[in-house]
């Protein structure tokens, strides 16, 4: 049969043009689509763009959130949502709506086709998606959507899907943290061969080292990274890479690429007067330490230091966590001391209240400014209070004093946990290349290459003090980068995702919505131990959760791009696309 | 999943689904009335019953009930830029009942007549086969079940989720408007619905009605406007800068505000070309069936819930639900509305200009015809209906 066909030019950002013939053009059903953005990257030519739907905010009584006239909430839409949100590029609601639709073993496929880390975000995610959840901007409270991805991740075992390899071309990654998975995960699965070098023994980086078990149980880790090194990503422990091999060597001996992810692994001690004292440790390696000795997830070990009345130096993740974690290992008192307000403290809100619920105290506004220590032990810091906080050239935060607020508090052991510092010596030295002030690398920020090609970055080596969700998130730049210089694609970074308002029609009304309150996850009673502290949704407590979502997007095919090849229509996992003969317009 | 069938199932138990479920119950038809809240329940509204209304009212037999709660006001007070006062009194009994007791009393009337009520039940989407609705998927009870019947009416309001799952839910903006209203105590009023075209709320106006038999001259007061104009200024925005400004509402800053602002969308102008599908119809907001200008929207519910009533009837006689039965529908109300939103919707395009409301106004004060005209036109055209 033949059907009508009509000539098409497609431009792809500046340069690419295709030419090309269809005779059908792919149409998605707004009311089926679930945002999973599968079609929209699948895509060929681009075609496909994520709109999202208007919240109707004008009636002061309808919702908790800020009311909107109706240009206002226009342009509101396209700026706040959870698929922009996520610095990796996470959409969640695909996986939501999968979940409330009960059907949890897709909901898994989804999320694991962008994060080899699945159970480990689900976690421990600092969730950017939840803190731009127009639910919860605009409605009452946003979705946990790091709770549901949780839930999933405990309901389906991670799978192990042989990455097919389609290049000669092997690429190394130095480092086994969240940063170096993703890149490996990444190439893999664009078909090139990865070596992973890691250091230690263990895998993980950070994420094994730092937090403690009872925020993430280690066995979630390590069944994760297992998956991924049987379907084919080499980990060799036990080699530190620069001094031997160096990174001259890997590039002349058969690796087209080395992506450094070595992150910042060195725990910082301020040079302030009697911090080299005994006990006074830096957060990392008393972190390491306290990892190891307990046995995994398990309660009860007093085979430790009595760290009496502990101050802790910090108001991030990584001191909640390491003042949690003494609590745990017996000490008497555990005091967080940091130079922001309650405000602008770096760690998550529910850590903060889960922190003051095992009895960690907080003082804020005030930095140390002498370690007292009359024998060899600690026994008290002296404190002067902040006004206000200066950021330096290399992008330090400087607290400014005021004389005359000193003041001491009495402790046994302090510990540091004011930022890590990646060493990259050996690496620079093995590369030949120099390290800038601030002690890192020079590199191409669009492509994360340094100044020696076939030499990328990632992880806390680019992004300072990252989250696990940026150091993944710069691992998959990483390797886009490593994959367009090997592809000799140039450097250039693919165009990024931006959101559209939808027409009125779409609008959404949130009386319209079902009523549905925000679920909470149990928690464990017995907060002693280093057991994980939630217990996850219940599957109908997920189902519930999930149907919370307003499902704000939506993807459109713009038809003058479609070539109606119909990928998208096989690969969408809601059916919801058709390929319809498209509105022929003779003569043009 | 729990399945529930009947001859004729209603969304919704405002004024146009229960005068709708009274007419169909009352015909002897299996008919279900459903609601997602709990009753009684308010509503954003003027809480004005004018003559069509009252009509329904009458033949319901609910007037005793409501003549009991209402307060019957003597007919529109409306006021132009210029502060130029226009009455226009009533011929007929109406009232102004807050629309908590006003709805409760319909919904007892549609059970009174034999209509089967389900309340706290969320419909959300409706079931189609061959292209013809035959029920509706709600949430009751905390289960999903589903509802079926032969004819199903939306009456489910202004965000009414079954002309959303018809693919009939219009927002278009310069047919759409928000209303906003809160109670005031102790504001001084002369019996009369008033309404304020003020010059600085235009295009949009203020209402003051007189509301309920409870004493301490209880206002309902509101704040309407077209969405394609509200920018720059919350509605509240607009009732302090009219409280502030205007002779009229000079009464506001003594009298005592005593429940919160609340909103409402306002659907107006038949925005769907014809509200039916086969097995379906759409009556009332969820319709868009509000009058222009006056922004009334009961009247219209009740009186499309009786030709929606009419014409299920003669589809369960004939035992056809196609859309060819439901057109029916369509010619009623085009039959009985089309000149009065054509009227309607010319007057609201000119009411946004200041002068035209004081000229029109004024010609109202000075030309004897023209005040007949008008009068006839707010008043008559319906209560002839109700002769």
């Amino acid at each position: 049969m033949n059907y009508p066909t009509q000539d098409l030019t497609i431009k792809i950002g500046k340069a690419k043009v295709f030419e090309a013939q269809r005779c059908a053009v792919a149409k998605i059903d707004p009311a089926l689509c679930i945002n999973c953005g599968t079609c929209r990257r699948s895509c060929p030519t681009e075609a496909i763009s994520e709109l999202q739907r208007v919240i109707c905010r004008l009636c002061p009584d309808c919702a908790n959130g800020p009311q909107f006239f109706p240009d206002t909430a226009e342009a509101y839409a396209a700026e706040h949502a959870c698929s922009i949100a996520c610095p990796l590029g996470t959409i969640p609601e695909g996986y939501v709506n999968k979940i409330a639709e009960g059907r949890f073993e897709e909901a898994y496929d989804l999320i694991a086709e962008l994060n080899p880390l699945p159970g480990v975000c689900g976690r421990i995610c600092n969730h950017p998606c939840m803190d731009d959840c127009k639910r919860g901007l605009l409605i009452d409270a946003p979705l946990d959507i790091r709770g549901l991805k949780r839930f999933v991740t405990d309901r389906v075992a991670p799978k192990v899907r042989p990455f097919i390899p389609k290049f000669d071309a092997r690429v190394a990654v130095i480092g086994a943290g969240p940063a170096g998975i993703m890149a490996a995960f990444d190439l893999s699965k664009k078909g090139y061969q990865v070596t992973i070098f890691e250091a230690g023994p263990e895998p993980g980086g950070m994420m094994n080292r730092a937090i403690p078990a009872f925020r993430l149980d280690k066995a979630v880790l390590a069944s994760e990274i297992d998956a991924l090194v049987a379907a084919g990503i080499e980990i060799i422990y036990n080699t530190p890479v620069g001094k031997n091999p160096t990174i001259d060597s890997l590039l002349a001996g058969g690796f087209e690429a080395v992506i450094v992810a070595v992150g910042a692994s060195k725990g910082m001690i301020l040079p302030i007067e009697g911090a080299n004292a005994d006990t006074v440790y830096d957060a990392v390696s008393l972190m390491t330490r306290i990892n190891k000795e307990i046995p995994q997830t398990a309660t009860g070990t007093n085979r430790c230091i009595a760290y009496g009345r502990v101050i802790v130096i910090g108001g991030g993740s990584v001191a909640l966590d390491t003042a949690r974690a003494l609590l745990r290992k017996g000490a008497v008192s555990a005091n967080c001391v940091c130079i922001e307000d309650d405000e602008t403290m770096p760690a998550m809100p529910a850590e903060i209240a889960d922190a003051v619920k095992e009895g960690v105290v907080f003082t804020t506004c005030a930095a140390p400014t002498k370690i007292l220590a009359a024998w060899t032990k600690v026994e008290g810091v002296e404190f002067k209070k902040v006004s206000a906080i200066e950021c330096d050239d290399c992008g330090r935060l400087r607290p400014v004093t005021v004389d005359g607020t000193e003041f001491t508090l009495e402790a046994d052991t302090v510990v540091f946990a004011t930022g890590q510092k990646a060493d990259l010596r050996f690496i620079a030295k093995g590369a030949g290349l120099e390290l800038n002030a601030a002690g890192l690398l020079d590199y191409d920020a669009a492509s994360l290459m340094t100044e020696r090609v076939g030499l990328f970055l990632a992880g806390d080596t680019v992004t300072g003090r990252g989250s696990v969700i940026e150091a993944l998130a710069s691992g998959r730049k990483a390797a886009l980068g490593v994959d367009n210089l090997l592809q000799g694609r140039g450097l250039a970074q693919r165009v990024e995702h931006t959101l559209t308002t939808a027409k009125p029609a779409e609008k959404i009304f949130p009386v319209m919505l079902e009523r549905l309150e925000p679920q909470v996850m149990p928690e464990i009673k017995n907060r002693s131990g280093f057991d994980e502290i939630e217990l996850g949704f219940t599957e109908r407590q997920a189902i519930l959760e999930a149907k919370r979502c307003m499902k704000c997007g939506f993807e459109q095919v713009d038809e003058e791009r479609c070539i109606g090849c119909g990928i998208c229509a096989a690969l969408c996992p809601q059916n919801a696309i058709t390929m319809t003969r498209s509105a022929h317009k003779e003569g043009k | 999943m729990k399945t529930i069938e009947r001859e004729v199932i209603v969304v919704g138990a405002g004024p146009g689904g229960s005068a709708c479920a009274s007419y169909l119950a009352r015909a002897g038809v299996d008919v279900l009335l459903l609601d997602k809240e709990r009753w009684p329940r308010d509503k954003v509204c003027g809480d004005s019953q004018a003559e069509v209304t009252m009509s329904h009212v009458h033949e319901l037999g609910a007037y005793d009930e409501l003549a009991a709660v209402g307060y019957p006001n003597k007919g529109f007070l409306l006021t132009s830029p210029d502060y130029q006062k226009a009455y226009l009194p009533a011929p007929g009994v109406r009232f102004t009942t807050p629309r908590r007791l006003f709805d409760n009393i319909m919904k007892n009337t549609a059970l009174r007549h034999g209509a089967e009520f389900m309340e706290e039940c969320w419909v959300y989407d409706v079931i189609k086969e061959d292209g013809q609705v035959v029920g509706i998927k709600a949430k009751y009870e905390g289960e999903y079940i589903e509802l079926r019947a032969k004819v199903i009416i939306g009456a489910d309001g202004a965000h009414s989720k079954v002309a959303r799952a018809l693919g009939m839910f219009p927002d278009n903006p310069p047919d759409t408007g928000a209303g906003l209203r809160c109670y005031y105590e102790n504001c001084d009023h002369e019996g009369y619905i008033e309404i304020h075209f003020d010059k600085d709320v235009l295009p949009g106006y203020v209402w003051l009605f007189p509301s309920g038999s409870a004493g301490n001259n209880v206002v309902n007061v509101g704040i309407g406007f077209g969405m394609d104009i509200y920018k720059g200024r919350t509605l509240q925005e607009c009732i302090e800068i009219f409280t502030e400004n205007s002779p009229f509402g000079e009464r506001l800053k003594t009298a005592r505000q005593i429940s919160p602002w609340k909103g409402w969308r306002l659907p107006t102008a038949p925005q769907a070309f014809d509200n039916f599908v086969a097995g379906a119809m759409l009556i009332g907001d969820a319709g868009s069936f509000i009058l222009p200008l006056t922004g009334e929207g009961v009247g219209p519910a009740m009186e499309t819930g009786k030709m929606a009533a009419d014409t299920a009837i003669e589809a369960l006689e004939k035992g056809d639900y196609s859309l060819e039965t439901m057109k029916k529908f369509g010619e009623r109300w085009h039959g009985n509305y089309d000149e009065k939103y054509r009227q309607m919707l010319a007057m609201n395009d000119a009411f946004r200009s200041p002068e035209a409301i004081n000229n029109t106004v004024q010609m109202y004060l000075t030309n004897e015809a023209f005040k007949a005209e008008v009068l006839k036109m707010m008043y008559f055209a319906d209560s002839k209906k109700q002769a």
